[in-house]
């Protein structure tokens, strides 16, 4: 398994660079590097070569949290080095095609064929066309199974991959759950067979015994002919990697800091992992529970560290919760003391409305104030009963009143469209809030901040994911979705609204491979041959390939969204064990068919 | 207690991909990891207290960055440097520093000119050839009256280029009623010239930035 590491010269990038849009995001010049240098990769020893990579563009992927954790890790063992990829703009891929450059890591530039395992972090479906896209760009064949003995193993993680069917024919393994103590037992494993017997498909089945791993070379799925699943051999289950306690890992303190402008430029630092609410729509309340925080104490001791390190100016307190996590005065009050004349802002993206006090609004204003956002998602008390949202209008309009009258000028609302059980009245009732919000926080704030005030509100398109009790339920056809969007924004006027929402073509695409099987592997293979990539950029999003690939792979679209799946079928992701009885999901999904129905009965 | 630095730095190396507000928040992050307490603006949005010369271009690479700024501790010039210096990312170096006092006019304004030096991948063409060269150069329409000084070419120290140095208005020039002279536009267009001879451009470096005063052309220390 021993091979030459290939790289990149520096000229030779310079001139690949020439004329390419933001050049700044392939150099790789940043502060916080901690991979090993070229002397090291040099003489090995028993040493163990790993690319993060991240299938979206480098400024949309610097700012995830989970890549910088694992870099952090692995970095921490003298005998792995972890390197990162990020997908090139279609500018530099086109230059590196014409060129017959293969793609490079960003720190000694290495290609990706010279990696002993490229690893991908996968936050969201439209990514996995650029995963292959990677994959093919840095000279790797796409489909695991045609891989030769000296390619490097190809494997994911995060959110996209806890259904692992879709990408089961790219991948060597996929990883479920928490990455931190995983990714060392997996390279440990590495290291003896590349130093051992080389052989990877021993190492396959060895790290097939681990929690959290799962690897479609042992799996074999077996189909009805009307396309639902008959069995799945073995009918093992493999059991989500978890961490107990987040403080055995301090958090990262000298993260990598990009050079050129992100999407989100600050330290961001986890709270707390996991959502105890359990809203039936969403995803990661399920996947990421059980629900583990991280001490105040530890936290403000760490994150000064870390801000001394980095010199950022903005924190950002990352957990999906915020309002969830009971020392939340006591680590705000500890870092605002700690950073007192420091200039230091805090934000905190996940804050629910229902707990936005008075309190941590005067705490946030010390700073700078970084934009709020909230997410009623649901127009309608009835509405938001259903999808079980807790929260109610008087809630809402407390925290509008709190944050408008203590300075803040700006907001931005997240609701959702298509929900199950949704009736006309529900839309017209989130252009209503949307006006009563907006009537209220003008009404609390100072006159002379009304010139300033703007609300941003975005609309997503609701799509039935693993994992969570709506995972059963049908979604709503692109067309009905245009409708209710035309809808809303009949009814809405007022300059200071600006209203965007997502593609309804997209998010058809993004459910069919988030509810997919196996047999989407071939279909996603299909759309990106066809040109589809960065399918979550509107201005690119290539709709013609994706209808063209499942007509020719016979499958149909419908089959994955607009059908509601039977409580009885096996579901492709039944593989994955999440911690969470099917019973709970069922329980709950019964429970909003039960509200579903006694409304429509008092009607 | 408040110290006022006008310091100048390298942007060697891949740092020239990075663009002039990039670079402010490199070097703000820079200084406050290096423990420098620095002052801020006063108001909202409260900012540093940088000020920068007018930026080199994108893609370009500089010995001649400028910027103003205070800090409210007491540090002489070289410590300044030094800790500064650590801090900073690969290509990025603090290479002078002279402390001020006053309100002097802002970098940005008194830049008049600013020398690029060009580098040909070639031993030196000869006398007859270059001067041919520089001269075809100098009369690209797009940038006559923009280019106001060439020096003659001559061998780079390791003797692998042919170095030509141009002398170019900046912005501020604009007031004279002078062309500002566009280095990426020029070398894209210089690039055919060259390569019309064989030759090829295979680096640009802006070597320093002067104030015209009364004919003379004091660097931004010397004004001080
Ligand atoms: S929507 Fe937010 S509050 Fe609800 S379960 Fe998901 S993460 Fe938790």
């Amino acid at each position: 398994m021993d091979k030459k590491i290939r790289s990149l010269q520096y000229g030779e990038l310079e001139k690949l660079l020439e004329g390419i849009e933001r050049p700044g995001r392939y150099v790789g010049n940043e502060a916080g590097i901690s991979s090993k240098g070229p002397g090291w990769l040099a003489d090995m020893g028993r040493g163990v070569l790993v690319c993060l990579a991240f299938p979206d563009i480098y400024e949309v992927g610097m700012p995830n949290l989970g890549l910088q954790i694992l870099y952090d890790i692995i970095n921490g063992y003298p005998c792995f080095s972890a390197e990162r990829a990020y997908a090139p703009w279609i500018d530099f891929e086109e230059r590196l095609r014409r060129t017959k450059t293969a793609l490079f890591s960003l720190e000694n530039r290495i290609f990706l064929d010279s990696f002993d395992l490229i690893g991908f972090s996968l936050q969201h479906e439209l990514l996995y066309t650029n995963t292959l896209n990677m994959l093919d760009i840095g000279g790797i064949e796409v489909i695991s199974g045609k891989r030769g003995p000296d390619a490097p193993l190809v494997c994911a993680g995060g959110p996209a991959v806890v259904n692992p069917g879709p990408m089961s024919r790219f991948m060597d393994f996929m990883v479920v759950g928490d990455g931190e103590e995983i990714i060392i037992e997996l390279l440990k494993l590495l290291q003896k067979h590349k130093y051992g017997d080389g052989n990877k498909g021993a190492f396959l089945k060895d790290i097939a015994k681990l929690d959290g791993v799962y690897v479609p070379s042992e799996y074999r799925f077996f189909f009805y002919n009307d396309g639902k699943i008959k069995k799945i051999e073995p009918p093992l289950k493999v059991k989500k990697a978890v961490i107990k306690d987040l403080d055995s890992f301090r958090i990262v303190t000298r993260p990598v800091i990009p050079g050129i402008k992100t999407v989100h430029d600050r330290y961001e630092v986890e709270i707390m992992r996991g959502c105890p609410r359990g809203c039936r729509f969403c995803q990661a309340g399920y996947i990421y529970r059980p629900v583990r925080k991280r001490k105040a104490e530890k936290l403000v001791e760490q994150s000064i560290e870390g801000l001394a390190n980095t010199g950022y100016e903005e924190i950002s307190f990352l957990s999906l919760s915020a309002s969830d996590y009971s020392e939340l005065d006591s680590l705000l009050k500890g870092i605002l003391e700690e950073m007192k004349g420091k200039n230091l802002s805090i934000s905190l993206p996940s804050l629910r409305l229902d707990s936005f006090s008075i309190g941590i609004a005067e705490l946030i204003n010390q700073g700078r104030r970084p934009g709020l956002t909230f997410a009623p998602e649901a127009g309608s008390q009835r509405m938001r009963d259903i999808i079980k949202k807790n929260i109610t209008e008087r809630q809402i309009m407390e925290c509008i009143d709190i944050a408008f009258g203590s300075g803040w000028e700006k907001i931005k609302l997240y609701f959702m469209i298509g929900l199950p059980g949704e009736k006309e009245e529900d839309i017209l009732e989130i252009a209503e809030l949307i006006k009563r919000i907006a009537w209220r926080a003008r009404k609390a704030m100072p006159r002379s901040k009304l010139k300033r005030f703007y609300i941003n509100v975005s609309i997503n398109v609701f799509i039935p994911k693993p994992f969570t009790p709506f995972q059963w339920t049908a979604q709503d056809a692109p067309e009905r979705f245009e409708e209710k969007i035309h809808l809303i924004l009949k009814n809405i006027s007022a300059r200071y609204i600006n209203i965007s929402w997502s593609n309804p073509d997209i998010s058809r695409i993004e459910c069919a491979l988030s509810r997919g099987d196996i047999r989407m592997g071939k279909a996603i293979e299909d759309a990106w041959k066809k040109g589809a990539r960065f399918d979550n950029w509107n201005e690119l999003f290539n709709r013609d390939a994706w209808i063209d690939s499942f007509k020719i792979n016979k499958i149909p679209v419908e089959f994955f969204t607009s059908r509601k799946y039977d409580t009885g079928e096996i579901l492709p992701w039944d593989i994955v064990d999440i911690g969470i009885k099917k019973r709970i999901f069922l329980a709950g999904y019964n429970k909003a068919l039960e509200l579903i129905n006694i409304d429509s009965q008092i009607k | 207690m408040e110290i006022k630095f006008r310091f100048k730095f390298l942007k060697e190396g891949s740092s020239k991909y990075l663009s002039h507000l990039d670079v402010i928040s490199v070097m703000t992050r820079a200084l406050r990891r290096a423990g420098i307490a620095l002052k801020y603006t006063e108001g909202f949005n409260q900012r540093p207290k940088l000020s920068f010369g007018p930026p080199v271009p994108l893609g370009i690479e500089s010995r001649a960055e400028y910027c103003d700024i205070t800090v409210v501790e007491d540090m002489t010039d070289e410590e300044f440097a030094s800790r500064a210096n650590e801090s900073l990312i690969g290509g990025i170096r603090i290479s002078a520093v002279k402390q001020f006092s006053g309100r002097p006019a802002s970098l940005m304004s008194i830049i008049d000119i600013i020398d690029y030096s060009i580098y040909i991948g070639s031993s030196y063409p000869g006398r007859e050839k270059s001067l041919e060269i520089i001269d075809s150069a100098c009369s690209i329409v797009d940038f006559k009256g923009s280019i106001h000084d060439t020096g003659a070419g001559k061998k780079s120290k390791d003797g692998k280029f042919w170095v030509i140095k141009l002398s170019g208005f900046a912005g501020t020039s604009e007031n004279m009623g002078m062309k500002v002279f566009r280095p990426v536009q020029f070398v894209e267009k210089f690039k055919e010239i060259v390569l019309y001879y064989g030759l090829d451009i295979e680096r640009v470096v802006k070597e320093e930035a002067y104030s015209l005063k009364e004919g003379e052309k004091l660097t931004p220390f010397e004004v001080l």
